[in-house]
Order: C-alpha cells, then structure tokens, then sequence
C-alpha cells in the first residue's frame, strides 16, 4: 500500500515518500512520517507492516548510533546497508520482518548512494528504485526518462511525473508525497507534493 | 550432495503470473552456466534481480571470486546468495590463515556441500555451480542442489 520513490542525481538523492496510514479501509491518519534518519546524512524509508516498521527501525537506528560511538566514526552508506541486511536476513528464519526498505546516503567520498533492502534480506544497489504496488507503474516510467547525474529540477520533473502516474492509475487515493532530499548538508524537506 | 560433470547447468524460470506453488527458488530467478575446456573453465549468469514476475535490477551478479582459481555461481534466493556468499568467503579466509595455502576445488566443494547440509531442515535457498582449476590446471566444476 506504501509508496516509495527515490532517484539518485548528482552528489544528491531525491526520496517521496506517501503519508498515508492506512488500516483496512480506513485512512488513520494522512500526514505519517515513514521514514527515519541516520546520522548526518542517511536517511532510511520504510515500507511495510506498522509494527515491525517502528520497531525494526527503532532498533537499526539505535543499533547504528551505538556502533558510531563506540567506534568513534560515523558509518558509510554501503556499511549500514550491508548492516541492515544482515538483521533482516538473520530475522528470516526466526521470526520474519515484513518490511520493505529504501536507504539513501550522502558519502563525501562516493556521493550519493542508493540501496534497496527487500523483506528476505536482498540487498541492491540502484540508481533509482520504487517500493510498493506503485512500483509496477512508476518502474517503466524510470527506467525511460532517467538520466545518471541529472540536476535537482529534471530529478523532480521526474519524480511529478510518477506521481501523476500514481495518481492516474493506482486504486488507493494518496493526496500527499513528502519530499525529500539528501546532499552533502543533510536531510532536508522539500514539501509536501 | 555433488554432482559432477562436464556441463553444469543451474536455471530458476521466471513465471508470468504469481503461482502458489511457486518455490522460493525461483522468487527472483536467475541461471548460472558453466563449462570446462580444455585446461580451462568458463562459468557465467544471467544479471537479473527479479520479485516474481517484476524485474527490480540488471545489474545483480550471481558468480563470485572465491580464489584466483576457483569461482562459485549462486543461483536462487538472492538474500541467500548473498549470505552463502558471505559465509563462504569467511570460511575460505580462514582456511587459508589455518593452512597457509589456497583451497583446491575438491576441498571447496565438499566444503560447501556440508555447508549446504548443514542446514538440512531449514535450508538455504540456493543451488551452487563451482567453477575451478585444481593442481597443474585441470578443470574442475561441480553443481550442488540446495541440501
């Protein structure tokens, strides 16, 4: 039911996450936050069962923070990807977390990075990615019109025009994508689309 | 258990509509090949990384470097492709510091056969190729099912 696309563009990725909170056929609440950040600038949006996202999440982020205490340096994208892979995977067999994850990171060595982790522990990187049932719209969409590196205002035309795909053609009414950008400042919001 | 020929060939179809009795196998699909020549081997796979009948990626490789001489294809789940990988790695890593020498194929085989066993009532998701020259450059290669 959760939609999620991100796009990576030069030295910055771009993240709309829907708002929605569904329960059945209720809308709960139409303004959620579905993502957690990181550190400085890694930001993790998450798809998935209510209770395993908060809980899982909760624990990625403290799990993480502990780590770059005690060892003094913050962690790279690809190292908290690997490392959330690792959770999901070893959960697999015990008791399964059904949560779909998009991690988008600002490293100064690499620049931008994105990983997509499924439910069963499958880690990929990507250059652009979309989580839910949207995925099945938005994919061809990207695979047509994206570019590597493209500046900040072709990544949002982009990204307005899966969200008009979305609203076009998926059953489930989603009035609000939060947007977001991640870039060698931090994570910050750009809106509400 | 082993299996080994001259040919090894692994497949997981993808299928067009969700089936029910669809084994977590062929979740997101995949084929490895591999051949052996002479004093020679080639081994290779398919790039895709798929969720039933949706393809997320292109750029998803399923044979890895175990040694210099010696590669493992890892068809199946991809979670468990990647662990198996993992943990391969790790167990060759430490043979070598114990035994201050590379891995033959025949080693890294049963190696990995056990390994596969191990896990016989809850297994890993994944049939492996393995693609090597033994001593004096003989071909080796062996497919294993996923116990």
């Amino acid at each position: 039911m959760d939609s999620v696309i991100s796009l990576v563009g030069k030295d910055f990725g771009l993240i709309a996450i829907d708002t929605n909170s569904p329960r059945s056929v209720i809308i709960l609440k139409n303004d959620l936050n579905k993502y957690i950040e990181i550190g400085k600038n890694k930001f993790l949006a998450v798809s998935g069962h209510p209770g395993d996202v908060s809980q899982f999440t909760d624990f990625i982020q403290k799990s993480i923070q502990l780590h770059s205490l005690k060892i003094g340096i913050p962690l790279s994208t690809h190292a908290i990807a690997n490392f959330i892979r690792k959770e999901v995977s070893f959960c697999l067999r015990k008791s399964p977390v059904k949560i779909n994850l998009i991690l988008v990171g600002f490293d100064d060595s690499i620049g931008s990075s994105l990983y997509l982790i499924d439910y069963l522990g499958n880690l990929q990187r990507m250059n652009y990615c979309a989580q839910g049932h949207t995925s099945l719209l938005v994919f061809s969409l990207l695979d047509r019109h994206f570019q590597k590196e493209m500046n900040i205002e072709e990544t949002i035309g982009l990204l307005v025009k899966c969200i008009g795909v979305i609203r076009n053609r998926f059953l489930i009414n989603q009035p609000n994508f939060l947007i977001k950008i991640i870039d060698s400042k931090g994570c910050r919001g750009l809106g509400v689309l | 258990t082993i299996v080994q020929q001259s040919t090894v060939v692994k497949f997981a179809p993808h299928s067009i509509f969700y089936s029910s009795t669809m084994s977590i196998l062929q979740y997101n699909g995949g084929a490895v090949i591999a051949m052996a020549g002479d004093n020679c081997v080639g081994i290779c796979s398919d790039l895709r990384l798929g969720v039933q009948a949706q393809t997320v990626a292109m750029d998803f490789e399923k044979v890895f470097p175990v040694t210099e001489k010696l590669y493992i294809g890892l068809t199946g789940l991809a979670s468990d492709v990647l662990s198996v990988n993992q943990l391969l790695n790790f167990k060759t890593k430490l043979y070598k510091l114990r035994e201050n020498r590379e891995i033959k194929p025949e080693a890294f085989s049963a190696m990995l056969s056990s390994l596969l066993y191990e896990k016989r009532f809850g297994p890993w998701f994944t049939e492996p190729v393995v693609a090597g020259l033994g001593e004096d450059g003989k071909p080796f290669l062996s497919g294993l099912d996923l116990i």
